[in-house]
């Protein structure tokens, strides 16, 4: 497997303390890398550098081999790396169809002029924009809902609903930050379903989950961290094994329980 | 998308009708004057909705872009002699550029920079226009300005006026429905709510808040330009900051987000001060107090108010 993701030695600290210390990691398409670790361990931080919220002291990032350490949100987004986050980020007052739709923002490009005087090319735009929204609604079950405001939408479909603006683009590699938590387990596994679905569409997706029967049900390869830096990294099964993620962050073997 | 688009070409198309209409029964200047006053108003708010309703920037300094558009056009065919026409595009193509200079610095930052920097802009225009006396004419204002012409015929009374205002008035707010309702507006909206998110779903959102921005000052230059020819003399307390908190108070009052509400804040509250002359001496702490009121008892506005009633009893929206 082509590294898709190629995370090279990402460091990064706030003041004093060390958020990430020479993190590496390679994400391939079309399967699941999951993220663990503790709370503080360096998770999300690490999604943020990838995807330029946050900007590391040193390190490099690469996607399909090209450098995107650097580049915005939006160029980002129109390079095929989208992302969720760990507290919802819906645009609660926009329809959840419009929601979908601002998905396809950077798969378009009529601008401000354009969009004023409706010239023409802006039309046939907008129609394709509707019609993929409309599949990616009805791909994640949501298109009884497609002109609710989003903010009226149970939590769980909430959390649906920006992963499917996330994937409206057709977007190469995915980065899901808890895309469960807050979720009850019948919804849980409807996700998680999901997720696997969208693996299948050759998406490359790095997932950052606390709920371990999940991480273990879905994963391809799971990297662990732990206080900024990664511990160990390999197939599900073999993580599950491994001393040091059983000492320091699995704690017991009871979580093995869940793992069917 | 369609149906809220055609509802709007609906509703746009019987107010336009209305409004040719109207002078068949207001015959009085006056009133026509104020109609016309409504108009250029009308203009400013819809660019600065599309800034603070739509986009969630707010600035208190359009009643410079305002005045900039108004003293440019005036200057140049009062002093100078230019056609009005060619100015008025090149005050606004000016008023673009400075709006430039002042968005791209301070919507980089995060917060609301914009609110202080529009501020400052406004106090050193007015300052400017009143100490720039060679070309502005100073306290007492600038004078000689001539009336645009259109077809060979100049609009230099109430009623001619009143045509090319409204008329511009309702393609300014038709140019901003269709950006509204288009991947720009939702892109606004977008970020409006959350700028990481936007940013993630591919929403350039840094220069799309110096666009709206840019956008929604040549609106009010515009208006300015037209103001100037209208009037034929210009005064800098026009433009002053009271001036720009009226009309962020119109574009609160009306609705922000909504274009309609943009038509309605300005209609109401443009001739409030004159139907209350008891106030008009305290025009700018009756804005001030309506501003406050409304911010805490209806931050949605009127006509978001409206629709929110409409929409929790009838359950159809």
């Amino acid at each position: 497997m082509a590294a898709l993701l190629s995370i090279q030695g990402l460091s990064i600290s706030f003041g004093g303390l060390t958020a990430l210390s020479d993190f590496s990691l390679e994400a391939p398409a079309g399967a699941i890398t999951a993220l663990i670790g503790p709370n503080g361990a360096g998770k999300t931080t690490a999604l943020n550098c990838v995807s330029g919220v946050l900007k590391p002291d040193a390190g490099a990032v690469s996607l399909d081999g090209r450098p995107v350490l650097g580049l915005a949100g939006h160029q980002l987004a129109r390079r095929g790396l989208t992302r969720t986050f760990q507290n919802l980020q819906v645009f609660g007052r926009m329809s959840v169809l419009e929601n979908v739709m601002v998905g396809l923002h950077g798969a378009s490009r009529r601008e401000f002029g354009a969009a004023m005087l409706r010239l023409p090319g802006v039309r046939p735009e907008e129609r394709a924009i509707g019609e993929r929204a409309w599949e990616v609604l009805e791909f994640f079950g949501l298109a009884a809902q497609a002109g609710q405001p989003a903010d009226q939408l149970p939590y769980g479909d909430q959390k649906r609903v920006e992963l499917a603006r996330a994937l409206a683009a057709r977007p190469r590699l995915m980065l899901l930050d808890e895309p469960v938590a807050g979720l009850n387990p019948a919804e849980t596994d409807a996700l998680g379903s999901l997720i696997v679905k969208i693996r299948e569409q050759g998406v490359g997706l790095v997932l950052v989950e606390h709920d371990m029967s999940l991480v273990m049900r879905v994963s391809d390869q799971v990297a662990v961290l732990s206080g900024g830096r990664l511990i160990a990294f390999g197939p599900p099964s073999q993580i599950q094994a491994d001393p040091e993620v059983i000492r320091t962050y699995l704690g017991g073997g009871e979580e093995f329980g869940l793992v069917a | 998308m369609t149906r809220p688009g055609r509802t709007f070409a609906a509703v746009l198309a019987a107010l336009a009708l209305a409004l040719a209409l109207l002078p068949l029964l207001v015959r009085n200047p006056y009133y026509l004057n104020v109609l016309n006053v409504v108009a250029l108003n009308v203009l400013v708010v819809t660019g600065l909705n599309l800034l603070i309703g739509y986009a969630g920037q707010i600035s208190l300094g359009h009643a410079a872009f305002f005045g900039l558009g108004a003293y440019i056009s005036g200057i140049l065919t009062a002093t100078y002699g230019w056609p009005p026409w060619p100015t008025m595009l090149l005050a606004a193509c000016l008023v673009a550029l400075i709006a430039a200079m002042i968005g791209v610095p301070t919507l980089k930052l995060q917060g609301n920079y914009l609110v202080m920097a529009t501020l400052g802009f406004n106090l050193i225009v007015s300052v400017l226009l009143v100490q720039l006396d060679d070309f502005t004419g100073g306290p007492s204002g600038l004078s000689g300005i001539p009336p645009l012409t259109l077809f060979g015929a100049a609009l230099n009374n109430d009623l001619s006026f009143y045509w090319l205002a409204w008329g511009l008035a309702l393609l300014g707010l038709l140019l901003a429905r269709n950006l509204v309702h288009s991947r720009v507006g939702r892109g606004l909206r977008a970020l409006h709510e959350s700028p990481l998110a936007a940013a993630a779903s591919g929403v350039p959102i840094e220069a799309y808040k110096v666009k709206v921005f840019v956008v929604s000052a040549v609106y009010a230059s515009v208006a300015g330009s037209l103001y100037a020819h209208y009037y034929g003399i210009i005064t800098p307390k026009t433009f002053d900051i009271f001036k720009s908190v009226e009309l962020v108070t119109m574009c609160i009052v009306g609705g922000m987000g909504s274009l309609w509400g943009s038509l309605f804040g300005a209609s109401l509250l443009t001739p409030l001060p004159q139907l209350l002359e008891v106030v008009e001496e305290y025009k700018d702490i009756l804005f001030g107090g309506i501003l406050l009121v409304l911010l805490i008892f209806l931050p949605q506005g009127l006509v978001g108010w409206l629709e929110g009633r409409r929409s929790s009893s009838g359950r159809a929206f």
